[in-house]
């Protein structure tokens, strides 16, 4: 009996070959999105889950009530000497350490490679499950001559060549031996290194050892088992003690409040200053399962469409299967089969093409997503499941319709007639699939748009041909001006300047007590720019009152200050050239420029000559130059500071290119966001040619008599799509509201977003119809040319 | 005695009045008859025969079928009842075109949940009967109209009915393979199966051993 649905199943399959390819392809789209979503969001949520203790750690934040940095008043780090504090004061606490990672320079063999490297204490292997794959692991942090690679990083170094008792320089200072060598970080994890040494190797070890206001380390505490970590939490202010005075004696008004944040919840649900590494997002994960959910309902309608107008020409079936004794239970159980049969080799299909389509959504989403599917059955079972919820969910309504005609009118065929019911329900699916999909594609002409306007924005500084070659040795700053001039000694080189750090994200924060009419002695905090006199003019930054930096002067190199627009009106200034500014006095104000990203808004900020030691450590060789011959240009840039700093290596970047690095994310989001767009449109689409061709079918007798009568092909296909519009333009004016508020809401996010304009709804309005249009006439034509004769002989 | 059927009615009402497709037939059949129904076009040929099939309702009357009260029975057992007793055979064939002949041939034993080794045996005995062996495995567009009727008999007969309904079998043939077709009803008849066919023909009525004729829904 089975096997006999299954007969029938297939052999209606391979004789209805479009219908059966556009069923199928419809149903497998959906479920390849469906699954591809379902990978990115179980990555998402995979985050630290390989840590076997991931559950019992801790990473030990704070709050600075008061201390507004970049939008948020908490920070990802703690003092160092808590480790020790908190492994004596609290029983519950098992392990701590303290992390922290910093790109630095290692040689081997006259060969330099600049990698991030991982500064830790020996909790680090109690707390993290971090595999040694070759030598020894916890074991190495003790001794600060000890390095430990990941197996790639062992790679890249040594070839095929044993990495263990191999020497490496680290920031030509220390001479490290290789002990260990371990498995490189998962991808699913907030933070990624290329080797790890001991923290006493960092340059700042000894001054942070004991510092209770020193915030250079990431600290993680395990918790023993059934400790709650609330309670501890509400002990920690304990340690104000050791804070406040620090703090209130720099003449802070904040201090710490330190607070436990669980390892899991790091990446999708905080986001604080110096996080390790850029967070996901937990709406990020909602969006996506949304539209993933979407798209498989979206792809479950047009199943249930299709299948339903072509139940229409199975009627005889039907009526026949009756006749000869079939009972409804039989007729549904075919049809559901059916249906599972479809469903399920639409899924096998699915799962195939998923996994070959995996690669280019990694490209595309910037992840590294393994195909966990095959990996953990439970996983498959699941979506084994899903699909066969979606067999019979489809195959329902089909199935009951069908089984439920009375086998007189089956054999008639005339059944179909008064199917009000039926129609209204059709006709709601079909306007709910073109809400859904016009209102995810007016979400993404925003997106794009909103997208565009951030990468064209007036930033107030030309970053047009603008490159920098980031740096992190000192050196380079005592020999700043021979680098200068040798690099303008290139005649592509236009321009060069030596500057702490680049527009795009300045992030160097601190008080300014001191200011002309400051009566009260009250502290602004403010942004700063170290910069040397070429900066400005290279940004062709716009100068709106007095003059920039200059060598003529011989106090701009100690006490000169220029201020941005932000600043004075903080101050309440009218004019600001000439008064008094923290340890100097103000030369000039410049026009507003972004520091950051769109997200934050432009704020006070000052720029002042390199002077202190501090802000010469670091920085960037920035250079103007001519587009053409840029290789050439590149290659003589990298040999330049090569000869005169040997041994780093230097990266040339485009500003342009850092700057989009900024907006990655989105970017990417942005793309599979319209991607996802397109696919739902196509699936209605097709929902659409499911439902024209039912009606085409039902109203095959009206369009005969209408042709007999001398009605034109032209007037019957207007009949036919007159109708259809009416859906698609109902279903604009229900989307348009929907999608108004959803992207309302989600350029409030930006801090300069562009504004919705109503040709967008016009424009997607437009594109649906045309859609719709093109769907529709294909069937109608193919209606209004057919012999009328044959038509009304069924009758 | 068959089936009975006594002032038996049915009727539609359109725009208030009520227009009668059957109206007050009276008729008896014994088993081993071959009756043939005739009348003009919508004389209510049709109808009475999908109501002695019991695919259609009536408004009023009786219909006893081997001494089952028809009208008083409920959906369920009647559909059960023309299962057992009842083959159909149409004008069309109406066979299922995804399936072979020997497939649409065991149709009717699945339904009726017969053993895969009983069915085997049946049908290969149906396919002997008729001289089809060779076409088994034909699907019905590549058989002629005689062919595809033959199959349709067939079919009907494979659950070894006591009456068989036949709606104008030879309406879409030739008169040289509705010939063929009416010897083997008259054969089937001989065997002892009670036939009732609807024929606009008056040689085809002459196969059968009664006929009765229809107008307006009336026997006349």
């Amino acid at each position: 009996m089975l096997r006999n649905y299954f007969k029938i199943a297939w052999r209606s399959l391979i004789k209805n070959k479009l219908y059966s390819v556009i069923n199928l392809t419809g149903l497998t789209i959906g479920m390849v999105c469906f699954i591809l979503i379902a990978l990115y969001i179980q990555f998402e949520l995979s985050y630290e889950a390989h840590h076997e203790k991931a559950d019992r750690i801790y990473n030990i934040v704070q709050q600075q009530k008061g201390n507004d940095y970049r939008g948020t008043d908490l920070f990802a780090v703690a003092p160092m000497p808590m480790r020790n504090a908190l492994k004596e004061d609290f029983q519950e606490v098992e392990a701590v350490t303290n992390v922290n990672i910093r790109g630095s320079l290692l040689i081997h063999n006259d060969k330099s490679f600049s990698e991030r490297g991982l500064y830790t204490d020996e909790d680090f292997f109690n707390v993290f499950t971090v595999p040694v794959i070759e030598g020894i692991g916890k074991e190495a942090l003790k001794d600060p001559d000890i390095i430990l690679l990941t197996e790639s990083l062992a790679k890249k170094i040594f070839g095929n060549a044993p990495p263990l008792n191999q020497t490496i320089v680290l920031n030509s200072l220390q001479s490290l031996t290789v002990k260990g060598i371990i498995a490189d970080t998962p991808k699913n994890q907030h933070f990624d290194y290329d080797y790890i040494v001991s923290n006493k190797l960092s340059s700042t070890f000894l001054a942070d050892e004991n510092n209770w206001s020193s915030n250079n380390y990431h600290s993680y505490l395990l918790l023993s088992k059934g400790a709650d970590y609330k309670n501890l939490e509400a002990n920690l202010s304990i340690y104000d003690k050791f804070t406040k005075p620090i703090y209130e004696s720099v003449g802070l008004k904040f201090f710490p409040q330190f607070f436990l944040r669980p390892l899991k919840n790091i990446h999708l649900y905080s986001n604080m200053n110096v996080e390790m590494s850029q967070n996901g997002d937990i709406k990020y994960v909602y969006l996506f399962g949304l539209i993933g959910l979407i798209i498989i309902v979206l792809a479950s309608i047009n199943y249930m469409n299709l299948a339903t107008s072509k139940s229409a020409e199975r009627a005889k079936e039907v009526g026949v299967s009756k006749v000869l004794g079939a009972r409804k239970g039989h007729l549904i159980m075919q049809f559901l089969g059916e249906s599972f049969l479809f469903t399920l080799f639409s899924f096998l299909i699915a799962l195939c093409l998923s996994l070959l389509l995996l690669p280019a959504y990694n490209v595309l989403l910037g992840k590294d997503i393994p195909f966990t599917i095959l990996g953990s059955w439970w996983v498959l079972v699941g979506m084994l499941l899903i699909a066969l919820l979606l067999g019979v969910l489809s195959g329902l309504y089909p199935a009951l319709f069908l089984s439920g005609v009375s086998p007189v009118k089956a054999l008639k065929g005339n059944f179909l007639k008064n199917h009000k019911k039926g129609e209204l329900l059709r006709n709601s699916l079909v306007i709910g699939q073109f809400v859904v999909a016009i209102a995810l594609a007016i979400g993404s002409v925003i997106i794009h748009q909103q997208l565009g306007f951030i990468q064209n924005k007036k930033l107030g500084y030309n970053k047009d041909m603008v490159v920098h070659v980031p740096y992190w040795e000192k050196q380079i700053s005592e020999k700043e001006e021979v680098i200068k001039a040798e690099l303008l000694n290139h005649s592509k080189i236009d321009k060069v300047s030596i500057s702490t750090q680049i527009p795009l994200d300045l992030t160097s924060q601190g008080p300014v007590r001191e200011w002309e009419g400051n009566v009260d002695n009250k502290e602004m905090w403010i942004y700063r720019s170290y910069v040397d006199y070429n900066f400005m003019e290279l940004f062709e930054m716009e100068l709106i009152e007095g003059r920039g930096f200059s060598r003529e002067f011989a106090t701009d190199s100690s006490e000169a200050y220029i201020l941005n627009e932000s600043a004075v009106k903080k101050l309440g200034w009218k004019t600001a050239v000439g008064k008094k500014f923290d340890d100097g006095r103000v030369i000039g104000v410049i026009k507003d420029f972004h520091l950051q990203t769109f997200d934050f808004a432009i704020e006070p900020l000052y720029m002042t000559l390199r002077r202190q030691h501090f802000t010469r450590n670091f920085g960037h060789v920035i250079l103007k130059i001519k587009m053409d011959d840029f290789e050439n240009t590149k290659l003589f840039i990298e040999k330049t500071m090569k000869a005169v700093v040997p041994l780093a290596p230097y990266e040339v970047r485009f500003m342009e290119d850092s700057y989009i690095a900024l907006y990655e994310e989105e970017r990417r989001l942005g793309k599979a966001f319209n991607i996802f767009t397109l696919l739902a449109l196509f699936i209605a689409g097709m929902g659409l040619f499911g439902l024209v061709s039912f009606q085409v079918l039902q109203r095959t007798k009206e369009i005969g008599i209408r042709k007999v009568l001398g009605s034109s092909i032209t007037g019957i296909v207007t009949l036919l799509v007159k109708d259809f519009l009416r859906l698609v333009i109902m279903a604009l004016l229900i989307a348009t509201p929907i999608a108004y508020y959803f992207m309302y809401n989600w350029l409030q996010g930006y801090a300069y977003s562009i504004d919705i304009e109503w040709w967008v709804f016009v424009l997607v309005g437009f594109l649906a119809c045309g859609v719709a249009f093109a769907t529709i006439s294909f069937q109608s034509i193919k209606a209004a040319r057919s012999n009328p004769i044959k038509s009304l002989k069924t009758e | 005695m068959l089936l009975e059927i006594k002032d038996l009615f049915k009727w539609v009402n359109s725009g208030g009045n009520r227009i009668f497709l059957l109206n007050d037939i009276e008729l008896t059949i014994n088993e081993g008859d071959f009756i043939s129904i005739m009348g003009p076009s919508g004389s209510g040929k049709t109808t009475l025969l999908n109501i002695i099939g019991m695919l259609d309702d009536f408004n009023e009357g009786e219909y006893n079928f081997l001494n089952e009260p028809v009208h008083t029975l409920k959906e369920k057992y009647r559909a059960n009842l023309y299962k057992e007793y009842i083959g159909f055979v149409f004008q069309s064939y109406h066979l299922i075109d995804e399936l072979t002949v020997y497939e649409n041939i065991e149709t009717p034993l699945l339904y009726k949940n017969y053993k895969s080794s009983e069915r085997k045996s049946l049908v290969a005995d149906m396919l002997d009967r008729f001289n089809i062996v060779g076409k088994k495995d034909l699907f019905p567009s590549q058989l002629s109209g005689g062919q595809q009727q033959i199959v349709g008999i067939a079919r009907a007969l494979i659950s070894n009915p006591k009456l068989i309904l036949a709606d104008e079998p030879t309406g879409n043939l030739n008169s040289k393979q509705g010939e063929e077709i009416m010897n083997l009803f008259k054969q089937l008849n001989n065997d002892g199966v009670t036939i009732i066919q609807v024929t606009h023909s008056e040689k085809n009525a002459t196969y059968g051993s009664r006929i009765i004729n229809l107008l307006d829904g009336m026997i006349v």
